[in-house]
């Protein structure tokens, strides 16, 4: 269970916070997470990401030679995202665009020319933080495939509820009226946005900013939860190789 | 090495931006921070359509039409109407595209993706329904019976690159420009009097877009065709005259710190006080 270091509230503050969390979670806990690597044989490299109740699979094919003669680019690998499942209104393309470009920027794709990596994502259920999940999903993959990446991106979903910024949100709290989820992607080398998707109306400023901060921290304790997702794995395979 | 920069572009596309933005000019010689000239046309087509606009950013140019229909509103919010919008890109803005409006060559990599029309699609439909731009009740005809559906087209006619901002102003001018028709119940069916009075809806809100185009550390404001080709990723930020965001959507690029971030708001904090009277000017427009 990942649970972020939180300031400790004296008991009388805490009782005056207001908690408008369905599962009466405080504002920055994420939901507990846990990580199959390699759940599929025939892929390249495939991960299944749990968070909550959210359970999403992901499977990478490539790098390999693309099957359309004009796709493939003389210099670099030729990302190509498969995502089939509406977000907030936002469709299939949008999502696949976003996943892909975001992932895109981190490969280092001139180490493969003329390949084609086709990440596929299958949302298996969906309780909140889908595109982020999905995101973090395909990074998993892409380690268990083998392809190599600048930076690790990872997304933190986060909505804004009448009490505040609220992180790792589940379904009701992202339909809520009035509330606007966010997702935020962060690279650990680097403070800033890597990536960014909005639903919801209206959002000031500053609140922004915040999330951007509440982001970069949360997405500490995911990248050392993924480390220990792969370790284990490559662990294992190392004793079973050496055994 | 190369005897001309066409030469060069045809190639290197990429090596070619870079070239420029190295000496800090672009190849359009527009300034960083510049957009192209905005210019919004309401009432383009006022037989056929109930609301209407053409919109051109520079080169980029987008013609959008309102249709109406009636439908039934949903159980949960009786007195609601909808907004729908479609988008269409075919041969006619760029040879990309094939007459069904889907992408042809598909190069894969660089921001090449905005160009695909069913995502531009998407973000511009839910930019427009989330930003909250009409008031959805005023669409109501008979509570629970009846509501008015509002179905924006827009159709790119020409594609020199910031599809997203053009598509979007497209689509609020010809919001902006909305008339609705009055109607009465014969039969208990809802008939449309069509040399009835017309009642204009105001806008709630006006969304204001910015795109951003980024290329390494640069980021080059409103990009034309020729740097979309090789961008590495686009941040578009959309802000109502308020200042609040409504959305800030920012997909590839090097990541941008949050000084980059409050940059790109004070670009489009100018671009809400360039256009957002304009809008509200076409309002007022009989």
């Amino acid at each position: 269970k990942k649970n972020l270091p939180l300031s400790r509230p004296n008991s009388n503050h805490a009782s005056k916070m207001k908690n408008d969390r369905t599962d009466g979670r405080t504002a920055f806990t994420l939901r507990p997470l846990s990580a199959e690597i390699s759940p599929l044989t025939r892929p390249d490299g495939s991960a299944k990401l749990t968070s909550g109740h959210t359970q999403i699979l992901c499977a990478v094919y490539g790098p390999a030679s693309s099957r359309h003669l004009n796709r493939d680019h003389p210099t670099r690998a030729s990302l190509s995202v498969v995502f089939n499942s509406q977000v907030h209104g936002a469709t299939e393309r949008e999502m696949e665009r976003f996943l892909g470009e975001t992932l895109g920027s981190c490969i280092l794709a001139e180490r493969y020319p003329r390949s084609v990596i086709e990440i596929v994502v299958q949302v298996i259920t969906g309780d909140g933080g889908v595109v982020g999940t999905a995101l973090n999903v395909a990074v998993l993959a892409l380690m268990d495939a083998g392809v190599e990446m600048s930076s690790v991106p990872i997304a933190t979903t986060c909505v804004f509820l009448e009490g505040g910024l609220r992180l790792d949100p589940g379904e009701d709290e992202e339909r809520r009226q009035g509330s606007m989820p966010l997702v935020i992607v962060t690279d650990n080398a680097k403070e800033g946005v890597l990536g960014s998707l909005t639903f919801g109306s209206e959002i000031d400023e500053e609140d922004y900013y915040n999330a951007v901060k509440a982001s970069q921290k949360a997405s500490k304790a995911v990248l050392a939860f993924m480390r220990m997702a792969i370790e284990g794995k490559v662990g294992k395979e190392c004793a079973m190789l050496w055994s | 090495l190369f005897d001309s920069i066409e030469t060069l572009q045809a190639l290197n596309p990429e090596k070619h931006l870079s070239k420029f933005l190295k000496e800090n000019v672009r190849p359009c010689k527009r300034p960083f921070h510049t957009s192209r000239p905005v210019t919004i046309l309401p009432s383009i087509l006022p037989r056929n359509t109930h609301g209407s606009s053409l919109v051109s950013i520079g080169n980029t140019r987008a013609v959008s039409a309102i249709t109406l229909q009636i439908g039934q509103p949903a159980p949960s919010t009786p007195r609601r109407g909808d907004i729908d919008v479609s988008l269409h890109a075919g041969p006619l803005c760029h040879p990309s595209y094939d007459p069904a409006g889907r992408r042809v060559s598909d190069t894969g990599g660089g921001a090449a993706g905005a160009r695909d029309p069913q995502a531009v699609e998407s973000f511009v439909q839910r930019s427009v329904r989330q930003a909250d731009v009409l008031d959805l009740e005023d669409l109501c005809v008979e509570e629970g019976k009846s509501a008015w559906r509002v179905h924006v087209s827009v159709v790119i006619l020409n594609h020199d690159g910031n599809v997203e901002d053009v598509a979007m102003l497209a689509a609020i001018a010809a919001l902006a420009n909305l008339k609705l028709p009055e109607t009465f119940l014969e039969d208990g069916k809802v008939k449309v009097l069509s040399s009835g009075r017309k009642t204009k809806l105001e806008l709630k809100c006006l969304p204001v877009p910015l795109s951003i185009g980024l290329f390494d550390d640069k980021m080059l404001v409103d990009p034309t065709e020729e740097e979309e080709e090789v961008l590495h990723g686009v941040l578009t930020i959309i802000m109502n005259e308020k200042g609040n965001l409504i959305s800030v959507n920012k997909v590839g690029g090097n990541i941008l710190s949050i000084d980059d971030m409050k940059a790109a708001m004070v670009l489009a904090r100018n671009r809400v006080k360039l256009l957002a009277p304009v809008i509200k000017s076409l309002q007022s427009e009989e």
